[in-house]
């Protein structure tokens, strides 16, 4: 009794914030209404509220407005109720009211159903027509092309809007957004076909499709045929209310109807294409003669639609999807507040608040005691899982039933999360289109949480709370974590994801070759590994202040990091590795912090996102200054690198010379253990870092060092000239150097180390697979190829501040990770040392490539120098026997090979090649890392590549969410899934038993598929993933290719990346 | 979420069923009052902004259902509030009665530290209607303020908007009182190092 009486009060509170948080709703009527008042509302505004809302980003409030008024007049609620509770934090509700409100309400459906639906009262007659186009037609405004306020007319409550009738079986629906802008075109939907309960296929049998303007019969039967093949979600809620409501859309207009007589329609685009045409129907109802009139229609005519059947699987519409664009704010509008389709809240359990993604205090404090009633509530009334109401449409269930801190409920478009981490709520309110799945956003809210704990660590949370539950932690949140926060919630609130890395839960790898890891390797390992000795630790550098330690044991971790937050390489001890979401929390300080990075961003993007926040505004103010002082440093750069060119190109004195003073200008090489004046970065941070996969009590300190490779670059070519200047051409003129033959002796000493470790390891490599080295070439040469001209066109639309568009930003990360709170300048020291360590291999790689110039040969040859150029050109030659040197020039150098890779394309597609499949990824389980395939050749525009993200979106919450239909898995008896595919393919089925997963050599495979309309046959997407136990790998291709097909590029996407993990992938790393 | 400056003050405002909490926070609020009785379901939530002492005060004001069948809304509900206001009607003398339970309730489910020194406020509301009705002396009021442990006191009509202001302005200021208090006891420092044993089996994650 007393669990009734508290379900009802706090179920009519789910709804208050239902209210609040629905995106359209403009006033706290709902709050005002019962609970079941609520829900209906929820329901007929909900459906299309996604598609229109999102499209049109301007002028919908219109509509709503109307709509909710009229939704609210129906139920008997006077307007000015409705009023008065506008603009009202909380709707203040009237539980007697509602009483009297509810029964009233159920004797006004009963009546309404009795008169309006009733097959046997309702004919459809000549007026129909005429009558539903009064009821709904939207005028049609003339050239109107752009986003517009919505006209929408909607009926008194008297009259029902779509009738049915049983004896002629149709179902005619006014047509209301026109194909041509200037006329109204009206046809009639014979024979509305209803497959089966819940999810049924609509087939529009004859099309009468009048139009002055457009009237072959090749366009009719295009109609006809997108039609026919619409996907119809038929959905059947089992409402213990007796409403029922039809939503019809189609993807430029969409009508509510419901047996109450409340119709709305609204339409948001008036692009005359076939697409438009494309009409989904929603049936919400419990009202059983509806249904059962339904059925009657269905079951005469079933034979007909048995050839068109659409699966189950199919997901949205191409063409609907709509690039959902919300920033943080806080935005002291109640209205825009209310419109957001996502929200994060984050509060202490006492409902004080921590973080709001949207809203000024004012807005949201209220908000946050409602959030903790309903948190205390999950809390008091610990449901078990088995608890599941489907009653007042929204459905209400515990994600996890061995983890009850996490709890959520969703409306049909919304959906609620909430995550107890006591002493801290965090909640996340979606209505994302395509539905966001809880534990996408459990996810989400899990990282938001152990952001806060990287900040503050969890002793000092729990400390900070304990006999205070009143704390305000915001006191302790600085205005760089809230920025961060914001940055986390922004990525997390559109429908794709600017970083994969999100969304498929590893990391990406920079694509190298496996030898020049391994240098980076080497070079990690010998300038932080305390067991092994320094080389030519000679000089004591003046930063180096803790003299008495050894750097080397401060060192924990160590990470370069190039930017989009590409690892290319890792130091680590033996027994720890990172957590991915540590890592991720790592690159989001070290790149998503607008205080630390050089942060780029494409004006298209706020030309594309315009009507945003306007904290967003000034940030992109910010960016902007950065864009231009960017510029100008790559003024600068260019100039520099037309010297390099020079210096590159050039064999005769004359040049050399004249870049000698250039060279001398800048820099000299007298001593290789100083830091090179280039590469000495003035971007040092020392940040300290909780990782709370690593140990959530206490922090760890993270050095932070930004080097540009191109300035390194730079540094190798000058160097590399003046190697050679000195040693072939000792007569020049180079500012005193000439001819120290202690220096060079120095110089080459280390050189012919370096070269000689080198070989080493080229001569392994050699033995054990020339083969391979033969292929690294020739993929080489084609990805060169490839990347002829696409360079820069993937990034180039750097749609984002996250780093997935930006441009090429040649700025790697170099992060070493101590315990030791005082070991900033030991750690600097091993980056120093690392540094100049890639900048000596570099050069010596350089000057080793060199000596295959015919004319640096010949100077050689010419120069008869002492003895220590012999012993060095001896070294030289006797490392390298290999031919095609010249091919792979300077492939040695780790700085020009890791820049050359910050700047290629990802892996294409094409160079698989698997030329039907748009796009992949593939995940390695083992390194939780995965390969982005390229957006080039198939996804060349911005606005594409985001829809893909969306796809990928879709795709993953299909797979993540637990309560999947079973039959959208289709089960893939793999016995040989590595040998001959083409005998299994027969065997993709669908999957009837779970326990079928497994094949008969014990491995295991998941294969799902997804289906997503397109505006024609050929433009339908198809996703398709299959999961082992050891990979992932998600393919978007073209809906006409066959499984068949599908499972065979799988396999070859798989193959190639297991052939090149090593290139791929980071695997190990470094370890110590 | 900029304004961080501002302290912000839980206070749950508690009470029988129709002594006027509902009103009362409306008048606080929107300067707002209406004749017309809503039962509260579960609890509202308003929020105020103060001025004391030159300081910026957010009041996150929880009004909650004095009817019984409203209020089973959890032990968390009352957690961390910085300020407890309690209700009755002068002239319902069963609200009065009822006051040293609310009370009690709230120290019990609020888990209160130091149950001796958190600030209450008792408001005896409805002022305005005439004195025959009147059930309560403002003597018999001040008695029990005093035998509770000297809460402040004050009539109010949120009819009228007596005595509001000022109530609010005793809420804000024993709530920050006291917060500044449980702030004194924190500043201890706190030790954040983690002990790394490179070699350790216990320490980070293995996986």
């Amino acid at each position: 009794m007393a669990f009734k009486a508290t379900w009802n009060s706090s179920s009519s509170l789910f709804n208050k914030l239902a209210g609040h948080a629905r995106t359209e709703k403009r006033d706290d009527g709902a709050a005002g209404a019962s609970a079941k008042e609520t829900a209906k509302e929820t329901v007929s505004v909900q459906h299309h509220s996604v598609e229109v809302d999102g499209s049109c980003n301007t002028g919908d409030g219109g509509h709503t407005e109307t709509k909710t008024k009229d939704v609210c007049k129906h139920l008997g609620k006077s307007e000015d109720g409705n009023k008065n509770n506008n603009g009202n934090d909380n709707g203040n509700s009237d539980v007697l009211n509602q009483k009297d409100n509810g029964s009233k309400d159920d004797s006004i459906n009963d009546s309404i159903i009795d008169n309006e639906i009733d097959p046997h009262k309702t004919r459809l007659n000549s007026n129909l027509n005429s009558n539903l186009s009064n009821s709904f037609l939207l005028a049609p405004k003339q050239n109107q092309r752009s986003f517009s306020n919505p006209t929408t007319h909607t009926t008194g409550t008297s009259s029902t809007t779509l009738r049915l009738n049983s004896n002629s079986k149709r179902l005619s629906i006014t047509r209301i957004g026109s194909v041509s802008p200037k006329s109204p075109s009206t046809f009639d939907i014979n024979n509305l076909l209803l497959a089966s309960k819940p999810i049924a296929t609509v087939n529009f049998e004859t099309v009468n499709y009048n139009n002055s303007n457009n009237n072959s019969s090749n366009l009719i039967s295009d109609v006809r045929e997108s039609l026919t093949n619409s996907i119809t979600d038929l959905r059947s809620i089992n409402n213990n209310d007796n409403s029922s409501l039809i939503s019809v859309e189609t993807s430029s207009t969409t009508f509510n109807l419901n047996s109450n007589g409340n119709s709305t329609a609204t339409r948001y685009n008036d692009s005359p294409i076939l697409s438009d045409l494309i009409p989904t129907i929603t049936l919400y109802s419990e009202n059983e003669s509806l249904e059962n009139m339904l059925n009657e229609l269905i079951s005469d005519s079933q034979s007909q639609l048995n050839s068109n059947l659409i699966s189950a699987q199919t997901g949205v519409i191409i063409d609907n999807l709509l690039i959902n664009f919300e920033l943080s704010d806080d935005s002291h509008d109640l209205n825009q507040f209310h419109k957001m389709k996502k929200h994060f809240f984050i509060l202490s359990s006492a409902g004080k608040p921590i973080y709001s993604m949207h809203g000024s205090d004012d807005i949201i404090t209220g908000y946050m005691g409602l959030i903790q009633t309903i948190a205390s509530y999950f809390e008091n009334f610990n449901l078990d899982s088995n608890f599941y109401t489907n009653n007042t449409n929204f459905s209400f269930f515990i994600t996890d039933p061995n983890n009850d801190s996490v709890k959520s409920f969703q409306t049909s478009d919304t959906i609620f999360v909430f995550l107890n981490k006591s002493p801290i709520i965090l909640v996340a309110i979606s209505s994302i289109y395509p539905k966001e799945s809880e534990n996408t956003l459990t996810y989400q809210l899990n990282f938001l949480y152990e952001f806060l704990i990287s900040s503050l660590s969890k002793p000092y949370l729990i400390r900070s709370f304990k006999n205070r539950d009143n704390y305000d932690l915001r006191k302790h949140l600085g205005r760089g974590d809230l920025s961060r926060l914001d940055s986390l919630c922004n990525e997390f609130s559109m429908n794709y994801y600017l970083n994969p890395s999100f969304l498929i839960g590893g990391l990406e790898g920079i694509y190298l070759r496996k030898k020049i890891r391994d240098k980076i390797n080497k070079i990690f390992l010998e300038y932080s590994n305390k067991n092994k000795k320094q080389k030519n630790n000679n000089s004591i550098n003046s930063d180096n202040i803790n003299n008495n330690t050894n750097p080397s044991k401060s060192l924990l971790y160590g990470l370069l990091v190039a930017p989009k937050e590409k690892l290319i390489s890792v130091i680590r001890p033996r027994r720890h590795t990172l957590h991915t979401s540590d890592l991720q929390l790592l690159f989001n300080v070290v790149f998503n912090s607008n205080s630390f990075k050089n942060n780029n961003a494409n004006e298209d993007y706020y030309d594309y996102y315009n009507s945003n926040s306007s904290r967003y505004q000034s940030e992109v103010g910010s960016i902007r200054s950065n864009i231009t002082n960017r510029t100008t440093a790559s003024n600068i750069f260019s100039n520099i690198n037309n010297n390099n060119n020079i210096n590159n190109m050039s064999s005769s004195n004359s040049n050399i010379n004249s870049n000698i003073n250039n060279i001398n200008n800048i820099n000299n090489i007298n001593n290789q253990n100083n830091l090179s004046m280039l590469s000495k970065s003035e971007e040092e941070f020392w940040i300290p870092i909780c990782l709370p996969k690593f140990n959530p009590n206490g922090f760890l300190y993270a050095f932070i060092n930004y080097i540009d490779l191109n300035k390194l670059e730079y540094e190798v070519e000058v160097k590399s000239q003046e190697l050679y200047n000195k040693l072939y051409n000792k007569n020049d003129n180079t500012g005193g150097n000439n001819g120290d033959n202690n220096d060079l002796r120095n110089i080459l000493n280390n050189f012919s180390f370096n070269i000689n470790s080198n070989s080493n390891s080229n001569s392994n490599e050699n033995n054990n697979d020339n083969e391979i080295r033969n292929e690294i070439r020739n993929d080489m040469g084609n990805d060169m190829g490839n990347d002829i001209g696409n360079v820069n066109f993937d990034f180039n639309s750097n749609l984002n501040s996250s780093g997935f568009f930006e441009e090429n930003n040649n700025k790697i990360a170099m992060v070493l990770i101590s315990a030791n709170k005082n070991a900033f300048y030991d750690l600097r020291k091993i980056s120093n040392n690392i540094i100049n360590s890639l900048i000596s291999n570099s050069v010596s790689a350089n000057n080793i490539n060199n000596k295959n110039d015919q004319n640096y040969n010949n100077k050689i040859n010419d120069s008869n120098n002492n003895g220590i150029g012999e012993n060095f050109v001896m070294n030289v030659n006797g490392s390298n026997k290999t031919t095609n040197r010249k091919k792979t020039e300077n492939s040695n150098n780790i700085i020009k090979m890791l820049n050359d890779s910050l700047t290629r394309n990802r892996v294409s597609v094409l160079d698989i090649p698997a030329p039907l499949i748009y796009h992949f990824i593939f995940k390695s389980k083992k390194n939780l890392q995965y390969v982005f395939a390229s957006f080039k050749p198939n996804f060349p525009t911005k606005e594409s590549q985001l829809k893909l993200m969306i796809l990928y979106s879709e795709l993953f919450s299909k797979i993540s969410d637990k309560k999947l239909n079973k039959n959208d898995f289709i089960n893939l008896s793999l016995n040989n899934f590595n040998g001959d595919i083409s005998a299994n393919t027969n065997n993709v089925n669908h999957l009837s038993n779970t326990n079928n997963k497994n094949n008969k050599n014990g491995q295991r495979y998941e294969a799902y598929e997804t289906k997503w309309k397109g505006n024609s046959k050929n433009n339908d997407l198809i996703g398709f993933s299959l999961i082992s136990d050891t990979y992932e790998i998600y393919l978007i291709s073209g809906g006409l290719v066959n499984n068949e097909y599908l499972i065979k590029s799988a396999k070859k996407i798989v193959q190639w990346c297991k052939k090149n993990e090593e290139r791929l992938f980071i695997c190990g790393g470094a370890v110590y | 979420m900029s304004s961080r400056k501002k302290t912000l003050l839980k206070v749950i405002i508690l009470g029988d069923s129709g002594v006027g909490k509902t009103s009362l926070m409306q008048q606080f609020v929107n300067n707002k009052f209406s004749h017309q009785y809503k039962a509260t379901i579960g609890a509202d939530f308003l929020t105020k902004e103060m001025l004391i002492e030159d300081k910026n005060v957010t009041i996150q004001l929880w009004d909650t259902a004095g009817q019984e069948r409203f209020q089973s809304l959890g032990v968390a509900f009352y957690r961390g509030a910085d300020c407890c206001v309690l209700v009755y009607d002068v002239t319902n003398s069963k609200s009065f009665e009822n006051l040293s339970s609310w009370k009690d309730e709230f120290l019990i489910q609020a888990n209160v530290k130091n149950p001796d020194n958190f600030p209450f406020v008792i408001l005896g509301n409805k002022i305005d209607l005439e004195e025959n009705k009147r059930a309560i002396t403002t003597k018999k009021a001040l008695s029990l303020c005093e035998s509770l442990g000297n809460i402040p006191y004050f009539e109010t009509s949120a009819k009228e908007n007596v005595n509001i202001e000022v109530a609010f302005d005793i809420v804000a200021r024993n709530a920050l009182q006291q917060e500044l208090e449980n702030d004194a006891e924190f500043n201890e420092d706190y030790s954040d190092a983690i002990n790394i044993h490179i070699n350790g089996e216990q320490s980070g994650c293995a996986c």
